[in-house]
């Protein structure tokens, strides 16, 4: 769980994550209350409570403009790759497109996690030219568009790092 | 003994290839370059041995049909040993394949290759220390300049005597506990023997569409039970399968990368700058239309100086031999066809074939190409299509056989149909040889440049009237981009040459047999029959001289030989005391655009069956009647 302290609100910690292809958030209340509230892709905000307390109902109304305010806040703070400037760097938070973008992206050495460099945009909506791992890949709009990235580490990506001890011991 | 060369696209395989086995390989720098398999024999230390360079794949799922087939042969083609090429400047990334390969379980030994441009990137790769981790030998290379090739092959001999299997390298303890499990349950169903079972597994486990058809198909039980493991596994860490697959080979991957690697400062050189050029939004485009025009040009140019003395001295040739060996006679027939035929070929379609080829050569192997796709993805974006089927329709002016095969590298079939098509009406290096050796030569280069646009406007309309009808959308353009190299003189020429024997083993012979049956037609009369069948397309629709129906028959053959047939047909090498402007010009429109060769309709027919090839035939001809007459009328009105 990415602890960030951008995101907590006043009173209670709250946790989120992005999956592949929602965002959760997970608040905790208290240590054995939590919320879980899900943005289906494409869809308005959708949530879900797991209260068991109903005094905490009166919090709800609190809450409910805060994680509004959230959603928002990490929705702009993660962006399309076709929007970057050139010459930034940023990280890849999710790619939005079906298996087949995604394994061949895979393939090319773009997973999630990864930093990637905008080195040029092609002038009325070209491609995009993105340096990665010492490669250089042309991604069209379209393609660049499904790609999701943040800029200045603020969001932490839902990547689990290898244990280094199991990958050493081959 | 058999050696396969396996690695991912525009790593060196084929150059590597061609060093043994001399050049036999197209190469070139764009990914996707070879698109068959080549096979051959090498002397290597004494040694027969047989090498066969496979088409890159970038991994061993990769959902492509051509990549299935370098798949398919190194799951089950019987070989000794695979050369696994690697590019060292995008290590990571290769290895995540090499990983794959080394699941194969059988003798395998890794190039590491292009050394130097790894250094140029700031990258020291310590190849001892990578060896150690993988566990088979890695020889460092650099294919462009043979180094290291000697001690590669040493050691693949070496290593194949030995015989000695990869073994497979330890991913993520969850995908590894799936693995044994899936890998278990294969076995008390008595699955795989050929393919290693954990290999099986986790192809299984990737929900693979090759794999999954043939098990699922004799074990339908297996099915629910697989996918049971990957649900476990996908619960454990909350994303699909084979994303948890690749993920963790990724993270294995990286780590070996940073155990062999220690990273400098990269130099920042030409490449950089030319790059900074050729990229930019401004100056991209408006060099990319210099460096074509400046192509164009250069062919043109040094065609016509080599064109002009060449005539001549076939013209003094011509008329000597009829003075010795009079036209009527049968003997003096058959000496004057072979003898236009020999001097059409040199007089005619060297002179620009030469230049024209270098020229490509020179943009294939700099890397300019896959920067004209990032160019030129905006603008086909309108036709429909996306950037990378620039590639196709550029090799396309070399020739549409390998233009139509390489719209392979396109990964949705909607695309690569389309392409295939497109590529078919472009202008190969033979219509080349009509424009510049008609248009240009006799009317100035800017009619010829003409021409092209000509055939490049009605390409995008009927692109785009393409991309309408079929349905689906393009997916986008995902290129790599490779360094910019600089030619080398040996690839060039090797290269050329390789084209050229082409032309000098199979057109040449074609061009004089059919001088000399166009001759013997003549002879006997047959050639005014056949030219007054097609009188009332060439005479009255077009407004061509008679003579001019046969030399339409032989250009399906071959479209050098209308030229040089025409030659044969009027009775002279200079051309215009024949012709009127006009006519050469509907003539050549018409050569342009009428059905594609035997050799492209073959390969047509391969790759999008015979019934399109029919169609688009047919649809080629009306197309090159509607312009021919376009430009009878056109150039009687403005010209």
């Amino acid at each position: 769980m990415g602890d960030n302290s951008k995101l907590k609100t006043e009173n209670s910690k709250l946790d989120w994550e992005i999956g592949w292809q929602s965002l959760v958030l997970n608040i905790y209340l208290d240590s054995d209350t939590m919320m879980t509230l899900v943005r289906p892709p494409g869809r308005a905000l959708k949530y879900s409570w797991k209260i068991t307390n109903p005094t905490l109902q009166t919090v709800r109304n609190y809450f409910h403009n805060r994680i509004r305010f959230s959603f928002w806040r990490v929705r702009n703070l993660m962006m399309a790759l076709d929007s970057v400037d050139i010459r930034r760097q940023v990280r890849v938070m999710m790619i939005d497109g079906g298996h087949r973008v995604r394994a061949h992206l895979n393939t090319l050495g773009i997973h999630i996690g990864d930093w990637l460099t905008v080195v040029e945009r092609a002038p009325f909506r070209g491609p995009v030219l993105v340096e990665i791992n010492g490669t250089r890949l042309a991604l069209g709009r379209g393609v660049a568009a499904k790609i999701r990235v943040e800029m200045d580490g603020a969001l932490q990506p839902l990547v689990r790092r290898q244990p280094k001890a199991e990958t050493e011991q081959r | 003994m058999r050696f396969v060369l396996a690695g991912q696209p525009n790593s060196g395989k084929s150059t590597i290839f061609n060093s043994v086995a001399g050049y036999r390989a197209a190469t070139a720098n764009f990914p996707g370059s070879s698109i068959s398999f080549t096979f051959s024999r090498a002397l290597i230390l004494g040694h027969e041995v047989e090498v066969v360079d496979l088409p890159g794949i970038y991994s061993l799922t990769s959902s492509k049909e051509d990549a299935g087939k370098a798949e398919g042969y190194l799951l089950e083609g019987s070989y000794d040993l695979i050369i696994n090429v690697v590019d060292a400047s995008r290590l990571g990334r290769s290895l995540e394949l090499t990983m794959q390969l080394l699941e194969l379980e059988r003798p395998m030994i890794v190039a590491l290759n292009m050394m130097d441009e790894a250094k140029r990137g700031g990258m020291e790769v310590d190849h001892e220390e990578l060896s150690r981790q993988i566990g088979v030998p890695v020889v460092p290379t650099v294919g462009r300049r043979g180094l290291g090739l000697k001690e590669l092959f040493r050691r693949a001999l070496q290593h194949a005597h030995q015989g000695e299997d990869s073994f497979a390298l330890t991913l993520d303890r969850e995908v590894e506990e799936a693995r044994e499990e899936v890998a278990e349950l294969l076995e008390t169903n008595g699955v795989g023997n050929s393919v290693p079972r954990r290999f099986v597994a986790e192809k299984l486990l990737e929900r693979d569409a090759h794999f999954e058809r043939e098990i699922y198909a004799q074990h339908p039980e297996l099915k629910k039970q697989v996918r049971k493991v990957a649900a476990v596994l996908q619960k454990a860490h909350g994303w699909s399968a084979d994303q948890v697959i690749s993920g963790s080979r990724h993270a294995v991957a990286h780590c070996i990368e940073e155990e062999a690697v220690t990273l400098e400062r990269p130099q920042i050189g030409w490449r950089e700058w030319a790059d900074r050029v050729f990229l930019h939004p401004w100056t991209g485009g408006p060099v990319m239309v210099a460096i074509l025009g400046l192509l164009f040009w250069v062919v043109f140019r040094v065609g016509q100086r080599l064109e002009m003395p060449l005539v001549e001295l076939t013209d003094q040739l011509g008329a000597s031999l009829a003075e010795k060996l009079p036209p009527e006679t049968l003997l003096g027939t058959l000496a004057g066809g072979a003898l236009t035929g020999i001097a059409g070929g040199v007089a005619i379609v060297l002179p620009y074939l030469l230049p024209f080829l270098i020229g490509l050569a020179i943009l294939e192997d700099s890397g300019y190409l896959p920067r004209m796709a990032y160019i030129l993805d905006n603008f086909m974006h309108r036709i429909g299509l996306h950037g990378k089927s620039v590639l196709p329709l550029i090799l396309g002016y070399g020739c549409s056989v390998p233009a139509i095969m390489s719209a392979r590298i396109l990964p949705s079939l909607r695309d690569r149909r389309i392409t295939a098509v497109l590529a078919s009406f472009i202008p190969c290096s033979a219509r080349t040889i009509v424009i510049f050796g008609l248009v240009a030569a006799y009317m100035g280069p800017w009619w010829a440049l003409g021409i092209y646009l000509l055939n490049l406007l009605i390409v995008v309309l009927l692109g785009n009237v393409l991309a309408r009808t079929m349905e689906g959308a393009s997916p986008g353009l995902i290129l790599e981009i490779p360094e910019l190299q600089l030619p080398q003189m040996k690839t060039l020429a090797a290269k050329t040459w390789l084209t050229l024997k082409e032309f000098i083993t199979i057109a040449w012979p074609l061009l004089v047999a059919s001088s000399v049956v166009l001759g013997l037609l003549e002879w006997a009369n047959a050639a005014a029959t056949i030219n007054a069948l097609l009188a009332p397309l060439t005479v009255f629709l077009l407004g061509l001289p008679v003579a001019v129906g046969m030399t339409l028959v032989f250009g399906i053959l071959r479209k050098e030989l209308t030229l040089v047939m025409l030659v044969q047909a009027l009775g002279t090498t200079n051309l215009s005391a024949v012709m009127t402007e006009g006519q050469m010009l509907t003539f050549t429109l018409f050569v342009v655009f009428y059905v594609p060769c035997v050799a492209t309709v073959a390969v047509m027919a391969k790759e999008l069956g015979w019934r399109d090839t029919a169609v688009i035939s047919a649809f080629s001809v009306v197309l090159a009647l509607v312009v021919g007459v376009a430009g009878r009328f056109g150039y009687a009105l403005f010209g």
